[in-house]
């Protein structure tokens, strides 16, 4: 049997690769790939594999790994399960009240309606988390928010710097040589038969 | 053993969770950039400069005083990081959520306007 937290790792990895495939734009084949990837990856977040027993392999890196034990995997899948009921609960109602306003079209209240109860659920499922009202309550845990922000912020920035110093890696195109005859008389042709100017 | 706590458990300093940032969005640059291969955007630097970020912090980190290290400990450490890193974007999520739903307040009131073109001109 696949050890928990190996799959667990996975099926997170797929769902960032599925979310990179959705955004590359309905241009690239590859992003019709995305939601199949989307739902492997969530359900092998919440299926996940039962704890090793005393007679298998990963029986004895539980011994080692602190977050490796029964408690462990039943407080992860309770993270997960949370975080995906809050998470898709809150997609969907913005995406109901955006499609029910008149912004695009004409207001459909219905919509709006269902969309503001599923915010409203979306919010309930929140306030049931006991970890964010743990964290909210805790000072050491607003630093540490504060302390990943600034270290999302640092590595966007190394990135940055990175990709322009690949950018000026880049060899630059010779200048275009001029159109010759033959190529001149083509576009002329073609403005002309376009634009019906005379050129 | 303790138990698995994103709150409480493995790294809880500032400068160890400026180094989860920077660990997780490595993560996530390098997977975006594998499978979204595309040899013109020419990914290959970037793509090494991200796998060293994740990788030589956890090989670091899994070393046993003999120099050696395995495989199953490394994807330990990234399962530890890369939850950790869940977590903390996670725990952003009551504020973004409260921003959003401010926006959907304004969106829900808003009225069409009789000519979105002139209103657009004069904003």
């Amino acid at each position: 049997m696949v050890f928990w937290v190996n799959q667990a790792l996975l099926s997170f990895t797929l769902l960032i690769a599925a979310f990179s495939m959705w955004r590359m734009g309905p241009a690239f084949k590859r992003s019709r790939f995305a939601g199949p990837i989307a739902l492997i990856g969530i359900s092998g977040l919440i299926f996940l594999p039962e704890q090793p027993l005393y007679f298998e392999n990963d029986y004895h890196r539980c011994e080692l790994v602190s977050f490796c034990n029964d408690d462990g995997r039943e407080s992860y899948l309770n993270v997960v399960k949370w975080s995906i009921i809050s998470l898709f609960s809150s997609i969907f109602a913005c995406f109901a009240i955006i499609k029910g306003s008149s912004i695009y079209s004409e207001r459909n209240p219905t919509l709006l309606a269902s969309g503001w109860i599923v915010l409203g659920f979306s919010w309930w499922t929140i306030s049931q988390s006991p970890w964010f009202l743990e964290a909210y309550t805790r000072i050491d845990v607003i630093f540490w928010m504060v302390a990943f922000v600034l270290g999302v912020l640092a590595s966007l920035y190394l990135f940055f710097r990175i990709v322009r110093f690949t950018e000026k890696l880049t060899p630059k195109d010779p200048p275009t040589a001029p159109l010759d005859e033959k190529e001149r008389r083509l576009v002329t042709e073609m403005i002309r038969r376009n634009l019906g100017g005379r050129i | 053993m303790s138990t698995f706590d994103l709150l409480s458990d493995g790294i809880s300093s500032f400068g160890a969770m400026i180094f989860i940032g920077l660990f997780f969005i490595s993560f996530c640059f390098s997977v975006h950039l594998i499978v979204t291969w595309n040899p013109y955007h020419r990914p290959i630097i970037p793509l090494v400069c991200s796998i060293l970020i994740c990788t030589i912090p956890v090989t670091l980190l899994t070393m046993e005083a003999d120099g050696s290290t395995s495989i199953g400990e490394m994807l330990e450490v990234v399962f530890l990081l890369t939850s950790l890193g869940a977590g903390m974007i996670l725990l952003w999520l009551p504020i973004i959520l409260s921003l959003t739903t401010i926006m959907m307040f304004s969106l829900t009131k808003r009225t069409p306007s009789p000519d979105p073109l002139i209103e657009m001109t004069e904003n």
